[in-house]
Parts: structure tokens; sequence; C-alpha cells
């Protein structure tokens, strides 16, 4: 369906939440509504004014694929091992190593890189001095703040690694616009294998925050869920008493395949691929444009780029947040796009189960909606109790709905500015 | 509004032109300023003395007085954002003004933004007073005193110093570019990629213009430790003047470098000029185990994928611009082109790694190198033609390559009508 170029497809999905340790676990609890959130057990949050999170479990972590290499363990931040959790499960899914010409086969990775642990900000104190003299030779001898630690914070590393791992020797970079990476590499791959410049590409995004330094930057800034009564109940997405978002780590993952690529090797397929739209504000860093004109184009690029209608929309998965002023927006945003049909077409957020994983966010949520479309469930919208009268489409509330549908849009946003917005469709021969 | 309508016919990957320039690096705040001091040997190195140079010992060539841009942002914010929004900026605004476009002539939503960005880093002083507000009777973090008070010494916004994508979306503001766009990072090939990714979507008929370029790191202590650990740079004997001409030691450069972007038939219907078409693209990715950086097969894949792209074979490439100095590249393009090799340039040696605005720089002094009557000495490397013969129409060949694995690579086809 999509207008130009070859078809693209989804021959796998994989994924790694606070709710499942893959698709198919993440998948069955957010149908019941159940919350991944819960108390930070992964470092000190006592007088911090927001103390939760959705944690991945450590026990959940695949083993890296057998390389014997040198360095890949210590070059690998806690996001990109979430990531091989979430890209192992697509490529075993999609047979993705049956492919025998790997030069036509790449990754498109949204992910930020590691943040500074404390350790690494005494380490950079005791070098620096405080001032700007810094002590190299002295940094290297100590070999405790090492090479090792700038290369966490590279986003590319994870992608360089990803590659070898998987054995992908065509197109691979990564992106970085904030919430909405995930969904920009996925979008940038569809148009790469589109475009005929590769036959499948692994894409998705990672990512882990659930670190002093990551955290407390939000904590600062306010950005957090801070009153909350239980754990569970502090990411309500559209609901009146939304009061911030909750941080979660995570990493999805889908393998996106020419359609005769596909065909030729009998891969599973799962969805189409329709369209993909990107848009900036152009706005103010720190705000949301008020009448959501970047959220409108980017869900109006991927339309168009779909060929498709509003009234061929049968779902969106919201960005939804659970602060005030995106929820709020997003919606206006919907209604300005669908118009009347706006309150017909069902709206849910996977963020108040998951929490929001940033950069991986737009990955998962693109996974969940694929799931979605091939198990007719609408997953829900959970913790919706106090109708916010800015906030009146149909978000799905509290309970999961099975109900036929084969056209989903999936909504990212990125702090900055940076929208996008994916159209998958059921596959139709 | 002078904004042109879409065409089917316009629908074709390759069928793209660039129309503008704009660059800023450490020999200077335009394009013209930087081919005068290429021309008459100027160099861009300097030290770092105010990073400690005692300690790094690394020559640098920074962009010391770059050019002020008024924008409206508080200076706080402005400050997270640090270089990369003034490189970004200037190369930006020039780049629109050289394809003259200027406020208004295009609808912002058909005003595609690709950049590829360097490495950001936080700042250190956003977090180190957490740690001296913490630190004990000894002098080692008291780690009490740090969760329940010293943390708030930390600077609220410094995790937008982690964000490569802040001051692109500042740009974006400053400019109302509201169309399609993405971001890629960190390295040489994060550069051809934004050009890539506009060229499509200009063929795709999503835009009707695009900018797309890229900006380096800003060298900062931390941007020059990651490079010190990995050995990417040396200190300052190891770039002797000779060293430079071969291209053969790697410092830091900062640069921002922009293109504008559109179909033939946008550029003429609002009489734009045309400065060289782009014909090819080339990808891979393989790391070379012992060296980290993209392998010799990488390399060569990616150059040979940019022709098979373009259709056309080696023997027609007449300028070959290198991402950087190593010997897999080196290689690899004699590998490719074979025994008569086209002009082969790197201009490493006098900008430094300029990561991601690196390939864009180049390709804009690539569309220069036919119009001088000798190229400077100090980026002229081999070649079996002489730059002499050079055609006012050349074929240009652009590499941008990354330190963890990935290669890719760009031809361009200089227009003959308009000159630099």
């Amino acid at each position: 369906m999509a207008r130009n170029g070859k078809r693209v497809v989804v021959t796998g999905c994989g994924m790694i939440t606070p709710l499942g340790k893959d698709s198919r676990e993440t998948f069955a609890n957010a149908q019941n509504g159940i919350s991944g959130i819960d108390f930070l057990r992964s470092f000190e949050t006592e007088g911090l004014p927001c103390r939760i999170g959705g944690q991945v479990e450590d026990a959940w972590l695949k083993a890296a694929p057998e390389t014997g290499l040198q360095g890949i363990e210590k070059c690998s931040s806690r996001g990109l091992k979430i990531m091989l959790s979430a890209a192992s499960e697509a490529v075993e899914m999609a047979r993705l190593d049956s492919v025998e010409n790997r030069d036509r086969v790449g990754v498109s990775l949204g992910y930020h890189g590691e943040n500074p642990s404390v350790d690494d900000m005494l380490m950079l104190y005791r070098y620096s001095g405080g001032k700007d003299l810094w002590d190299i030779q002295g940094l290297s001898a100590h070999g405790v703040y090492s090479f090792f630690n700038f290369f966490r914070r590279k986003p590319d590393v994870a992608t360089s690694i990803l590659s070898i791992l998987f054995n992908c020797k065509g197109s691979a970079f990564t992106t970085v616009s904030a919430c909405a990476a995930g969904a920009q590499a996925i979008g940038e791959a569809f148009g790469i294998i589109r475009e005929g410049r590769a036959d499948a590409m692994i894409a998705g995004g990672c990512e882990s925050n659930l670190n002093f330094a990551g955290f407390v930057g939000f904590v600062l800034i306010r950005a957090l869920a801070e009153r909350y009564s239980s754990p569970e109940k502090a990411s309500r997405p559209f609901d009146r008493k939304r009061n911030g978002f909750v941080m979660s780590e995570g990493a999805g993952a889908l393998v996106l395949e020419s359609l005769d690529h596909a065909l030729e090797r009998n891969a599973p397929i799962l969805a189409e691929v329709l369209g993909y739209g990107s848009s900036a504000d152009a706005f103010r860093i720190t705000d949301i444009h008020p009448k959501g004109d970047g959220a409108v184009l980017a869900m109006q690029g991927a339309m168009n780029d779909a060929g498709v209608a509003a009234e061929d929309i049968e779902y969106i998965n919201a960005h939804g947040t659970s602060t005030l002023q995106n929820d709020q927006i997003e919606t206006l945003a919907i209604r300005r796009v669908f118009g009347d049909l706006a309150r017909k077409v069902p709206v849910s957020s996977n963020k108040s189960m998951i929490g929001h994983t940033i950069a991986a966010a737009g990955a998962i949520e693109a996974g969940l909606t694929i799931m979605g479309i091939n198990n007719s469930v609408l997953l829900p919208t959970i913790n919706y109790e106090f109708a916010d009268p800015k906030c009146d489409l149909d978000y799905v509330p509290n309970r999961a709905r099975v109900v036929e549908h084969r056209i989903a849009l999936s909504n990212s946003f990125g702090f900055g500015g940076q929208n996008a917005c994916l159209c998958f469709g059921k596959f139709l021969q | 509004m002078k904004s042109v309508p879409r065409s089917p016919s316009d629908s074709l990957t390759g069928q793209v032109v660039i129309t503008g320039l704009g660059a800023v690096c450490s020999l200077g705040n335009s394009l013209r300023e930087i081919c005068l001091g290429l021309s008459t040997g100027e160099s861009g190195i300097g030290g770092t003395p105010d990073l400690e140079a005692g300690a790094f010992g690394c020559p640098a060539a920074r962009v010391n007085d770059p050019p002020v841009i008024k924008t409206d942002i508080h200076p706080l914010l402005a400050k997270t954002m640090g270089k990369h929004l003034t490189l970004l900026l200037a190369s930006t605004g020039q780049a629109l003004t050289d394809a003259g476009i200027g406020p208004g002539d295009f609808i912002p939503e058909d005003m595609g933004f690709f950049a590829g960005m360097g490495m950001v880093d936080y700042h250190l002083e956003d977090l180190l007073p957490a740690v001296v507000k913490s630190l004990g009777q000894n002098g080692d973090l008291d780690y009490d005193r740090f969760f329940s008070a010293g943390y708030r010494e930390i600077y609220p916004l410094w995790p937008l110093g982690m964000l490569n994508n802040v001051a692109f979306c500042q740009a974006a503001i400053h400019f109302g570019l509201r169309g399609e766009n993405s971001i890629f990072t960190p390295h040489g090939d994060a550069g051809i990629r934004a050009v890539a990714e506009a060229v499509r979507v200009l063929g795709e008929g999503q835009a009707k213009v695009a900018l797309a370029g890229g900006v380096s790191e800003e060298i900062s202590l931390l941007s020059l430790a990651r490079a010190r650990l990995k050995g990417l740079v040396g200190p300052r004997q190891g770039t002797s003047e000779n060293s430079r001409a071969q291209g053969a030691s790697v410092f830091l450069g900062e640069c921002g470098a922009m293109l504008v972007l559109e179909t033939p038939g946008n550029a003429a219907a609002r009489s734009a000029g045309v400065l060289a078409r782009i014909v090819g693209f080339g990808f891979s990715c393989h790391r070379d185990q012992k060296t980290g950086p993209a392998s010799t097969a990488a390399i060569r894949h990616a150059m040979e994928r940019a022709l098979d792209d373009a259709g056309i074979g080696p023997e027609k490439i007449d300028v070959v611009i290198l991402g950087g100095c190593g010997q897999n590249e080196s290689q690899a393009v004699e590998k490719t082109f074979g025994v008569r090799l086209p002009v082969v340039v790197s201009t490493a040696g006098i900008f430094g790694e300029t990561f991601a605005a690196g390939p864009i720089l180049n390709a804009a002094l690539g569309l220069k190198i036919s119009h001088w009557a000798e190229l400077p000495q100090d980026i002229y490397l081999l070649g079996d033609r002489a730059p002499a013969d050079i055609p006012k129409t050349a074929l240009i060949l652009v590499n941008g390559i990354s330190y963890e694995g990935m290669s890719s690579s760009m031809i361009i086809e200089k227009a003959a009508g308009r000159t630099l």
C-alpha cells in the first residue's frame, strides 16, 4: 500500500520491558492491565520526591551471542544489554540467520548512551581537580574511569556491537531524537528498505536511565510523577490526576524486510509498515507546540505516506506520557487530524503500564501495536479514573477490548520537538 | 510564498541537486574564508591552552571566533547546547542564503532537516559541585551527604547536555523548519547518512527543499579524553607540518557544514543556481577487529555500492576525498580504483577529525577543486591524474568513516554553470 518503492513488512518482533522478558509476556500482562511500575531497587532513592520506575529484571537479560571478541562485554552499556534481548527475540522470530547476503542486512537503533555513575563523577572530580585541569596520565593509570566508560556513553557503539553480534554488514546507524528515537529508527529503516538499499533491517530502540545521575536530572526538572498512592497508580495518561511521567527502562526491536525478500525466504509476516511521518514543532525546546502542530504534521505525514484516510485508522497507540501538557495536546492534535471521527477512534497509552522508556518507547509501542492487530486486542490505558474535560477521547480505559482492527498509528513525540508517527497494517497479500 | 507544486516526476532518488552550501571551521567562518585559507596555506591548528594543554598536549583545530547568531533562547539553555548550536546555526544560515532561500519562501512543513551530530558531552561544571558539596574530611565522597543533599547541586538541565538533538531542535526553531527530519550520530558516516535521507525524502516528494549536513564534536575535556583514550589523538610532537600534509596523524577539529538540497524541477522553478547533482550513495558496516574503525572491506564495499548506485565505473571518478587518514581507507581506495587512481585528497591534516561535518565540508571543497589552478599542497595526496586535468563537471566521491565500523560514500557531480 505504500506509495513509492517496495512494500515493507515486519517479520520479527522482540521486546523486554518492566512488564515482561519478551514480547509475548509483555503483551499478555498489558492485556490484563497489569502495571510494571514499582519502587526502584537499582539505586538509593530515599529523600527523592519520586522513588518509582519500571525496571527490567536482570535475570531476564539474555547472554550476548558468543563472538570470541574481547571488549564487547566491557563496552556494553545496560541499554545495549537490554537491547540484545529484544533484538535476539526479533531475529529469532524472523529467522534472520537464514539470510545469506549479510551485506544487505542493516541495523537502525535509537539510543542515547549511558549516563555517568556517581563514582564516575567522583573520578572526574579527582582527575579534573574541579577546575579546567585534568590529569590524563593519572586518569589512565587509575584504570577506573577507563576507556570503556567513554564508549558506553557513545550511542553508536551499541549499534556497532549489534551489527557484529547479528552479522549485519549493511547500513548501520544511530538516531538520537529523545523520546522519538525508537520510532524514527524504525521509520528510517522503513525508508531504506522501501528505496531498495537494504533487504532487511533490525530496527528499534533501547534506554536505561534508572541510575542516579540519569534519574535525578528528571527529578530536578520536576518532570516525574511525584504524587501517587502506590507505584502502579502513578502513570495515568489522560486521567485528570496525572502529574508527570514514570521513568522506565526497556528495549524494542522489529525486523523489517522487503515483502519480496520475506516471501522468497518464506519468513513469517506479522504486519506491513504502511507509512511513516516525522516533523518538528519548531516552537520551543522545553514546551510542546500548544496547538499540537508538530504532532498533527507527523500523523498526517504517516497517513499520506500510507495512502490512507482518517476513516481507515482503527486504533492509535498514543505517546500518552501522563504529563499534563503532552496528553492534553496530543488529544487536541488527534482531534485536529480526525475531526468528527476523533471520538470514534480508540486511543490508548502503553505507558500507563510500562512507564516511559524514552528512546525505546516508540519501538516497544510499535511492537505492541502490531501484536494488538494480530490478536484483535486493543490494549488498555490503565489508571484512568477521573475524566479530564480536555482529554475527551476513547482511551480504552482500564480494560483491554477485543476488537478486530487492521490499520493503526503509533505516535512518538521527542523532547525538543521532534515527532514521529508510524502506520502499521494487517498484512494482506 | 514561492512554494512549488509537487510533481510525481520529481520522485526519483538520484534526481536531487545541491543549491546551497554553508560551512564554518577552524580556517574560517564561511566557505569563502575557508577556501582562501587553504589556498594561502593557512593552518587552523592550535593548542588547547584553556583545556590544560599540559595534560592533554593535543593540538586541535577549533573554531575560536565563531559567528555570533542572535537567538532568543535563555542563556542557560544555550549553554547546554554549547558550540553545536553555533556551528549548526551558522552553517545552516549560510546554506540557506547561498541557495537564495529567505524566511517565508517555503512553508515550514515543506522544509526537511537532516543532520549528523557529533557527540555531545555533559558539562563537568554541571555535575561536580554535587561532589564538592559531599566530600568527607578525608577527601572521599560521603555518599550519605551526596544522596541526602549534595545531589541538589547538580544543574537541573544537565541531561540536555547528553542529548544530540537539542541544538538541532533549536536550529529548527530558529529557521522555522517543520518538515521531515532526523538526526544521526556521531562520525563521518552520519553526515552522509543525513544527506542520503534528505535525498530520499525529496525523491519521495515528502519535502520540497531539505537541509542536510553535519556538526562536529565541541572540543572539550571529555572529547579530548575520549579521543586520547581511544588512541585517536596524540601529543603535539606527533603532528609536524610534514605529517599534516600526509594526513598521518589525527587531531580533533570543530566544524559545521550544511547543504541545501532540492529537486531540479524545484530549483528551476525558483531560478536557483545548481552547484552539483547527487548521484549515488553506498553504506556498509564491518569493524576492523584490530583497530576499531571501518575495515578495508567495509570502506571498499561502501564505495562500490555508491558507484553501482550512480551507475558508473570507478574510472569515471575524477576526485576521491578521503574520510580520514587511516591505512584501511587508503587500501580500500587502491583496491577499488586499481592502477589508475583519480586525484585523491584528504583534508584531515588541515581541519582535523571533524566527525559528522567532515564529509559535508569535503563535498563543498570538492566542488571548488576544479576551479583551483593548483591544489593546495596540504590536501593533495596522490593520483595518476594531474589535478589540473579535473574537468569542470567533475565526479567526486566523498567518504565518511566511523571509528565503530560504519562506512559511507557519496558521489556528486559538479554542475558546469554555477561556481562557488
